[in-house]
């Protein structure tokens, strides 16, 4: 059938795909980057580690969970928003997964201070945990890096 | 305490893995390893702090779990990243030929 089609046909043809895939003249395969995400994420991060490093200070019955509800509740709160706001991206898939990642390890977390009960978690199991939040941290923040750059400043899109 | 050999493992972990990813493996073989070590080090630690009494049993799975969720994130924003370049690749292709595309048509359908 291609045999049949003269130079300009194909040009014609590549050119309505391009139109199609495209959109217009640019292909977009991955989110826009999202100031409001990157900087709750950072905030997210300095209040993990703050209270991380707290914890690591306490003695019982501070230390319990029972005694950081409001620190839990506050997390749950800021992940939620996060996870909206990826969720309302287009093309968010590898977004989504990490902030799935995020809230996995902060439910992690919450279990392992519940399982705890009346007294502390030590600073072998604290370090521990803070080692598995610190690569989704950096895989966010160098994932929005990549979109940021990715993106000249007239085009981005004000939904904010 | 059990031996626990590290590079045997990490070599039966990429070999699970290139089965399962096939073609893809190449593409993510270099993080992926990377995060296999950071999986294998997070068992040697669960190991060691059980054995010196600071990890419980029950502990130790969701240390592991959690070791294993920032392995995902950081092999989902190489998956990210390497789709950004790949934009741009595409971009700049089409970028390239931008004359040639608005002289066919007669309208500047390539900005």
């Amino acid at each position: 059938m291609f045999r049949l089609l003269t130079r300009s046909r194909v040009w014609s043809v590549a050119l309505t795909m391009l139109l199609v895939a495209g959109s217009g003249c640019a292909v977009k395969w991955t989110p826009y980057y999202d100031p409001t995400l990157d900087s709750k994420a950072t905030s997210f991060q300095q209040d993990l580690e703050s209270y991380l490093t707290k914890l690591e200070n306490l003695q019982a019955p501070a230390c319990t969970y029972q005694q950081n509800l409001d620190f839990y509740e506050k997390g749950s709160a800021e992940i939620a928003v996060m996870q909206t706001r990826a969720q309302a991206s287009q093309h968010n898939t590898q977004l989504l997964e990490i902030m799935g990642s995020l809230n996995k390890n902060f439910a992690d977390l919450k279990t392992l201070q519940q399982g705890a009960g009346n007294g502390c978690l030590n600073s072998t199991v604290i370090e521990a945990a803070r080692s598995g939040f610190e690569p989704i941290f950096e895989s966010l923040l160098a994932y929005e890096l990549a979109l940021k750059a990715n993106e000249a400043p007239a085009t981005a899109p004000t939904k904010h | 305490m059990a031996d626990f050999d590290v590079d045997a493992v990490l070599k039966s972990m990429a070999a699970a893995a290139a089965g399962v990813l096939q073609k893809k493996w190449p593409q993510v073989e270099s993080f992926a390893k990377t995060e296999f070590e950071k999986i294998a080090q997070t068992v040697v630690s669960i190991g060691e702090g059980m054995a010196a009494g600071t990890i419980t049993q029950d502990q130790a799975p969701i240390l592991l779990d959690m070791q294993k969720n920032a392995s995902r994130a950081v092999l989902a924003a190489v998956e990210g990243m390497t789709l950004v370049a790949a934009e741009q690749a595409v971009n700049a292709a089409i970028g390239a030929v931008k004359t040639a595309i608005n002289t066919f048509v007669g309208f500047p359908l390539v900005a």
